[in-house]
């Protein structure tokens, strides 16, 4: 009897520790199978998706996709050698935004949040000003850039004319004008992508310990050999992480274009991410869009890895 | 001042918030009729039906507004006292239609988009065959089917050959009048007439400048939408080969339909030289700087004073009903005919360019299939054209006359003078050259017209680079499109 209560009791504690165990593999799959869906459906479905489909056509008397081999690669390159093909234009337009981003906004953007983090006279104010055109709608904000060199109600052109230069504007307008659309959408990106940088390096920089500062100070530290020597390197991995995403711009940007120029005057003013989303969207054609995001994504995914192992070496993390 | 920063900004979260909820609706209209009006439409039935059958309907919310579907609607609950009518308003109901109708989900029982693309949902088999409905008779057992009512060129875009067969796929939902806009109160002033040729056109241009000392242009670019200039373009192209022609070049038989010395390609270059004429920058016929505008605010120039006319549609008056000058008259001219216009018994005929066509549709996964396609069929019923387009100021594709013209707008009736007197047709083909993007209507990288604009090209130039374009990559395309 007390063997048999002994075996039970036994078969009991074997029974809870499975139960316990079961519990906790069910606790812990719940959680990594969400994050675990979320990259299968979001990562592993729409890549593979996209690369099959970079490699079919749309059939219309199936109703579905059919293999084509590499036909839309090929077609994709043909059309560099096309008459006025606006690929050309789009890579070297998404290059220009990706030199701006990080070899012009981000160096003002380090050097405004710096001259903010120094505490100079109105500097709130001026934390304000940077930042409101982040927080502004993409749409207003072309809109208001629009208006601003309209030729009958901008202010750009009021102002030439009162300064007798009125010859000066453009009869086609600033963005119907070859000459200049293309600077202009550069420097409204300028004037809206400053604020966001400045605000996360600002953060940054305020977390720089004082003492080092203060130390420094006691040793007849100039502010331009503080910058240098502290606050770039402190704020490396910050700075690092908004080159990278100064990279990316090469194959995302496409709105600034489409609102203020909708990609013209005569494709001058094409972005790849444009061409793409013009792909799917104008033309409806999905397989083509798909084809280009691939080849974006080889080009682009080695250049990422090989600037980030770059960056790592430039300004490695520093703990403080 | 901490405690004064914090009740500002709690007053002004506040105003936020009442501000963000006064644009919520949230209204209850009972009519004389007993037809409930909820939230401008968002849902329409009789007050005394219980458990009614829904229909849900979700349609372009743009320039013709939402008060000709909502009567509409009212209308047929009126005749249809079971019926619950959900009305989903959205402006860009084409970016989000084919994925409802490729995921099943979210699904109304209508839609009701600007032009796209349907063809390939049709060709998947997620767009319900309507032959039932074209074969109904619009207005009782007396007179034409619906098939037989509509425009000619709408009832061939609504067929489709698929895997299932021939079948009507698409519902015409709106046509439209393309034409030159024109400030009536200026030309009444002026006492300038309204061109019946190019020549008069050109001339008028040279009396407008003359007469104004250059304050007023002839014409402000429509903007740099390139698309306002094709219809003008096309019209002309139209007047130049005749219908059959124009239509010749759709078929995209061989490269030869770009080869500029003999039609359809010989009219292109016709209407392109043509629109070089008058709006080739160097003119000095067009505003300045209208090119880089966007065509809102192009219009406002052209509403302002600063132009007297302006290439559009008969959608102008709508869209800009809320920034029309007090005072502003609003005209509507048909296209002048080119020299040598064709021309049947001596008559040249005038063309009205419709541009794209917009539709209805109902999925084949609706779940009210057979209500959606009575609505659809009373929809073209003699009383709601009329009322459509009392309410729009525009036309759909069908035979009916307005009876009582005072309840129209001037600019609709010249509108609608011209479609009555013209041959309407829009661009569309089947080929599957074509509906792969291969052969297009403007090869060379497209829009002929701002390079035009801008002096970048010559017309001959700009055709004879698309007839080697084609030439070289014919057999390529063919193969590629298969």
């Amino acid at each position: 009897m007390t063997e048999q209560k002994k075996s039970r009791a036994f078969e009991c504690r074997i029974r809870d520790k499975r139960n316990a165990k079961f519990k906790r593999a069910l606790f812990i799959c719940s959680f990594i199978g969400i994050p675990v869906l979320h990259f299968l459906l979001f990562f592993v479905y729409t890549n593979a998706d996209t690369i099959f489909l970079s490699f079919q056509t749309f059939d219309n008397m199936s109703g579905g996709y059919k293999w084509i081999g590499l036909r839309n690669y090929k077609e994709f390159f043909s059309g560099f050698t096309q008459a006025n093909s606006v690929m050309p234009k789009a890579i070297r337009n998404s290059i220009y935004f990706f030199l701006l981003n990080d070899f012009v906004i981000l160096p003002l953007s380090f050097i405004s949040a710096f001259f903010l983090y120094k505490k100079i006279p109105l500097g709130n104010a001026f934390r304000v000003l940077f930042f409101l055109p982040s927080i502004i709608s993409v749409v207003i904000l072309t809109m208001l850039f629009s208006f601003m060199f309209d030729s009958s109600i901008g202010v750009f052109d009021s102002l030439l004319r009162s300064l007798g230069l009125g010859h000066l504007i453009s009869e086609l307008g600033w963005f119907g004008d070859a000459r200049y659309a293309m600077p202009l959408l550069l420097l409204y990106c300028v004037w809206a992508g400053i604020g966001y940088n400045v605000v996360l390096l600002s953060g940054a920089m305020s977390r720089i310990p004082q003492e080092i500062i203060e130390s420094g100070r006691l040793d007849g530290m100039s502010m331009f050999r503080e910058m240098i020597t502290i606050t770039l390197p402190l704020v490396g991995a910050t700075l690092s992480t908004l080159f990278m995403m100064g990279i990316t711009v090469i194959f995302t940007l496409f709105m600034q274009p489409m609102l203020i120029t909708n990609g013209g005057p005569n494709g001058e003013t094409y972005t790849i991410a444009l061409y793409i989303v013009n792909s799917i969207r104008a033309e409806g054609n999905l397989t083509m869009g798909a084809t280009v995001g691939i080849l974006c994504a080889l080009v682009g995914t080695p250049i990422v890895v090989l600037v980030r192992k770059v960056l790592e070496k430039i300004f490695p993390i520093y703990e403080y | 001042m901490k405690k004064i920063c914090c009740i500002l900004v709690a007053v002004l979260s506040l105003f936020i918030i009442v501000v963000g909820f006064a644009g919520c609706r949230n209204s209850k209209e009972i009519g004389d009729d007993g037809i409930v009006v909820e939230n401008e439409g968002d849902a329409i039935y009789y007050k005394d039906t219980q458990n009614p059958v829904t229909l849900k309907i979700a349609f372009t919310e743009a320039g013709f507004g939402r008060e000709w579907i909502v009567e509409m609607s009212k209308a047929f609950v009126r005749e249809n006292k079971d019926v619950r009518i959900e009305l989903e308003g959205d402006p860009v109901l084409a970016n989000s239609l084919f994925t409802k109708l490729d995921s099943g989900k979210n699904l109304a029982d209508i839609f009701i988009p600007l032009n796209s693309a349907w063809e390939t949902y049709a060709y998947k088999g997620k767009i319900e065959p309507l032959d039932s409905l074209y074969e109904q008779k619009v207005d009782g057992e007396e007179g034409k089917t619906v098939a037989e009512s509509m425009n000619e060129v709408y009832r061939e875009y609504c067929s489709l050959t698929t895997k299932d067969g021939t079948h009507y796929y698409a519902f015409p939902w709106n046509t439209t009048v393309t034409g030159i806009v024109y400030n009536k109160k200026m030309f009444r002033e002026y006492g300038w007439e309204i061109p019946k040729t190019t020549a008069e056109l050109k001339t008028l241009c040279d009396k407008i400048l003359a007469d104004t000392n250059g304050s007023v242009k002839p014409f402000v670019y429509p903007g740099k939408i390139g698309g306002y200039f094709d219809y003008i373009g096309s019209t002309w192209w139209m007047q130049s080969v005749g219908l059959e022609g124009y239509k010749s070049f759709w078929e995209f038989g061989s490269p030869d339909i770009y080869d500029l010395t003999k039609s359809p390609a010989s009219g292109k270059l016709a209407a392109l030289t043509e629109f070089e004429k008058f709006f080739d920058i160097e003119t000095g016929y067009s505003v300045s700087g209208s090119m880089s505008k966007d065509h809102t605010t192009a219009q406002m120039d052209f509403m302002r004073g600063q132009a007297a006319m302006i290439i559009n549609a008969n959608w102008m008056e709508t869209e800009m009903k809320t920034s029309t000058p007090e005072g502003f008259e609003m005209g509507m001219m048909a296209i002048p005919f080119l020299e040598n216009a064709y021309s049947e018994d001596g008559v040249p005929v005038q063309y009205n360019y419709t541009t794209a066509p917009d539709y209805m549709i109902i999925p084949s996964e609706a779940a009210q299939k057979e209500l959606a396609k009575e609505f659809l069929l009373f929809s073209v019923s003699d009383d709601m054209l009329q009322m459509y387009t009392e309410l729009t100021g525009s036309m759909r594709p069908f035979e009916y006359e307005i009876e009582d013209e005072s309840k129209i707008s001037d600019f609709a009736k010249d509108a609608f003078a011209i479609y009555k007197n013209s041959v309407s047709y829009f661009d569309f083909s089947r080929e599957n050259i074509y509906m792969k993007g291969y052969a297009k209507k403007y090869l060379n990288g497209g829009d002929p017209y701002s390079l035009l604009v801008r002096g970048e090209v010559t017309p001959s130039r700009f055709c004879n680079l698309e007839y080697a374009e084609a030439d070289s990559d014919w057999t390529t395309w063919l193969e590629s499109s298969k």
